[in-house]
């Protein structure tokens, strides 16, 4: 067991965390600049991304084009569109926050114009027939019947996307995760301890902030002068536009030497292996966290410990989560796969729990009614009755794992992320555009394969 | 010694709010079929829910089979129920489970959690049999296999009725069993019942809106309003019990 002593006496080194004070002070930067790019994205994301989903709601001439370019922005992964980024704009927090505004918009977009589209037609149509025009169709009609599920929607992919501020760093565009980088490169563990302390206690308050979003709707407006002042201070310096064009020229056509299409189907299977597999793995660890979190189920003893363990696997990104993994000396695919299976298991705990959580009382009472043993309760009722939403949650969350596989390789866990930072690291532009072209292409085709198995199992997205 | 034996109930459900039930007494014999009438928030609801342990009791006594329902909670609460089977006006059924893994939810009190989740993936033979039979009691035999969420709202009502057989109850209670049934059905759906009750001998107690099944298919019939039975004194109905009432264990 040599491997298992290497990596106790890697786990050592993380304890004490260092909790120097002018450390300590010093990472007040990078928390800023993460908490910033969250704002100024966030910002622009929502607002645009708003206008466009209204846009698609209202049935405005060209809606179908836009739909379909918000749903193909959206398949490039954050990370991937971070490094693309990071190439034509240059290193820093701006590219961050540009690469985050650019796919959330797409992201939210596509969420928001997907709940217009399904909104109950009924009030929409007795605004047409008033003879009103579309803009006002959307003002009256789609805005107030959707207002709910958009805080809903929206303060989720807030959620996300302070996560994402969190990793973008790590191809350097500033934040939490270059200060991680750092630490590690430098074999300074127990500032790295420090810092994911830090990270998970900031992302638990995000949490804590959106939820508050959700009730109280009104201080939204308390975040718009936030998202202004970040945006402005981290505005990109791109108005080089020789530069930027110059290097557009340089990174086209996209081009793959021979070697490289030999090694693509190796590449494309590690990552459908971790996406999969690690989802597989955060099922299988999820669903009894899950039963032992939920509050209708499990004795207080136990859901208290598990909700706070659940809280911190998923406050910890997967790309943190594979830095870790890959630094503990764990390399490849299967540093990807546990990756991402951990990070998961944090999510699907939480949503299983609240599914089981949200099952009717009453066909539940009636089992408890027979004298039925916890457990028996469990697997007669919960499970059964929880089960369809569990398995929404689980392909939506899939979709995000495909994204997730593709850039895990970035920070060496295996996939065809690892091809594409490798690329950008020797300046191959043309030959990292055409690996951004292929991820594109393969998180496009999961998505469609997610969406027809979703119809073909009747679910929607209303149901979860 | 009766089935169910009520004395002196009390049941509050806030701290300082009035009794939802103030001194219910009653008893209730094996084989022995009452019916309980009121308007709803008369208290019908939470007395059947008293008896079968969800609802503290404030003062006063519950037995059913001789044993105290008060205070019992964890192993002893859980085998107390078994010998209670409850059948509500919205059936509680698990929809997205097959009928026949509704119907042995009956079985539940008595198997071990392995053995229930046993059942679920890979049913025995003797089991499916036994569920078959049961449905076959209620008359829908045929839908053993079918989807919960498939089959009519008069079969629900049936296979609810299936699970509570399967539990081999000393005492059936039907919470309003006829809401959500048009006449014909209700008439049948009754009938079933008080037939099941005096072939198996298990206390029926049975909560009704409308009088009229009361006074056709029960022995004796009480009335409860604001938390009070009415016509206490009139307990006994004129004399066509059969007796078997008055034989107990």
């Amino acid at each position: 067991m040599q491997g298992a002593e290497r990596f106790f006496s890697f786990l050592r080194q993380f304890f004490p965390p260092n909790h120097d004070p002018s450390y300590l002070w010093a990472l007040r930067t990078p928390v800023i600049e993460t908490l910033e790019m969250a704002a100024g994205a966030m910002l622009f994301s929502a607002t645009i991304g708003l206008l466009l989903a209204l846009y698609v709601g209202a049935r405005m001439p060209g809606a179908r084009s836009v739909y379909a370019l918000l749903a193909s922005v959206r398949a490039i992964p954050d990370l991937t569109m971070a490094i693309l980024f990071v190439v034509v704009v240059g290193i820093g927090a701006p590219s961050g926050m540009l690469a985050l505004a650019a796919f959330y918009t797409a992201a939210m977009g596509k969420v928001f114009a997907d709940l217009f589209v399904s909104a109950d037609p009924g009030p929409v149509e007795a605004l047409r027939a008033t003879g009103a025009g579309s803009l006002t169709v959307a003002l009256y009609g789609l805005l107030p019947l959707r207002s709910k599920d958009l805080l809903t929607y929206g303060s989720y992919e807030f959620e996300s996307k302070v996560r994402a501020c969190v990793i973008v760093g790590a191809v350097g565009a500033g934040g939490l995760a270059s200060e991680i980088m750092g630490t590690i490169n430098e074999y300074k563990y127990d500032r790295t301890a420090t810092v994911l302390i830090l990270l998970v206690l900031l992302i638990i308050l995000i949490d804590r902030i959106s939820w508050l979003l959700r009730r109280y709707p009104i201080l939204l407006l308390a975040f718009l002068p936030v998202g202004v002042i970040s945006a402005w201070i981290n505005r990109p310096q791109m108005f080089a536009f020789r530069h930027t064009l110059a290097v557009l020229s340089s990174i086209l056509p996209p081009q793959l030497w021979r070697q490289d299409v030999f090694d693509l189907p190796k590449l494309v299977g590690q990552t459908l292996l971790i996406a999969l597999g690690g989802t597989g793995l955060a099922v299988i660890l999820a669903v009894p966290l899950g039963m032992a979190a939920a509050r209708n189920l499990a004795p207080g003893w136990s859901y208290f410990p598990v909700r706070r363990l659940l809280e911190i696997m998923r406050a910890i990104p997967d790309v943190i989560w594979g830095l870790l993994l890959v630094t503990g000396s764990l390399m490849g695919p299967s540093a990807g796969l546990l990756a991402i299976g951990l990070h998961s298991t944090g999510v699907f705990g939480k949503l299983y729990a609240e599914s089981i959580e949200n099952v009717p009382a009453e066909p539940v009472l009636a089992l408890a009614a027979t004298g039925a043993p916890r457990v028996a309760v469990a697997g007669f009722g919960f499970l059964p009755l929880a089960f369809a939403p569990m398995v929404v949650h689980t392909l939506f969350r899939l979709e995000w794992n495909m994204r997730a596989a593709t850039v895990l390789g970035i920070i060496g866990a295996g996939g065809i992320g690892e091809a594409l930072f490798n690329a950008q690291q020797l300046f191959f532009y043309r030959k990292m555009v055409a690996y951004v072209i292929i991820t594109w292409a393969l998180v496009l085709l999961m998505d469609f394969a997610n969406a027809q198995l979703r119809k073909h199992w009747k679910i929607a997205e209303g149901r979860a | 010694m009766p089935v169910l034996n009520i004395q002196d109930l009390v049941v509050v459900r806030a701290k300082n709010s009035p009794p939802v039930l103030n001194g219910i007494s009653l008893c209730l014999d094996r084989g022995e079929k009452l019916a309980i009438l009121g308007p709803s928030g008369a208290g019908k609801t939470t007395l059947f829910r008293a008896i079968s342990g969800f609802v503290p009791i404030r003062s006063g006594s519950i037995t059913v089979d001789g044993l105290s329902v008060k205070g019992l909670h964890g192993r002893r609460l859980r085998q107390l129920r078994r010998h209670i089977a409850v059948i509500s006006q919205r059936h509680d059924l698990v929809d997205s489970l097959r009928v026949h893994q509704n119907v042995m939810a009956g079985a539940l009190g008595r198997w071990s959690a392995w053995h229930a989740l046993r059942f679920l993936l890979w049913p025995k033979q003797e089991e499916l049999d036994e569920a078959e039979h049961a449905l076959h009691r209620v008359g829908i035999g045929q839908k053993l296999r079918a989807k919960t969420s498939e089959i009519s709202g008069g079969e629900h009502q049936r296979v609810a009725i299936a699970r509570a057989l399967v539990q081999h109850p000393a005492l059936l209670l039907a919470d309003e069993p006829l809401a959500s049934l048009d006449p014909d059905l209700s008439h049948q759906v009754m009938s079933l019942l008080c037939s099941l009750a005096s072939e198996s001998g298990f206390a029926f107690f049975c909560s009704l809106h409308d009088q009229e099944y009361a006074y056709e298919y029960f022995d004796r019939v009480i009335r409860i309003q604001h938390g009070v039975i009415e016509n206490q004194n009139q307990l006994r109905a004129p004399a066509d019990s059969d007796g078997i009432a008055k034989v107990g264990d």
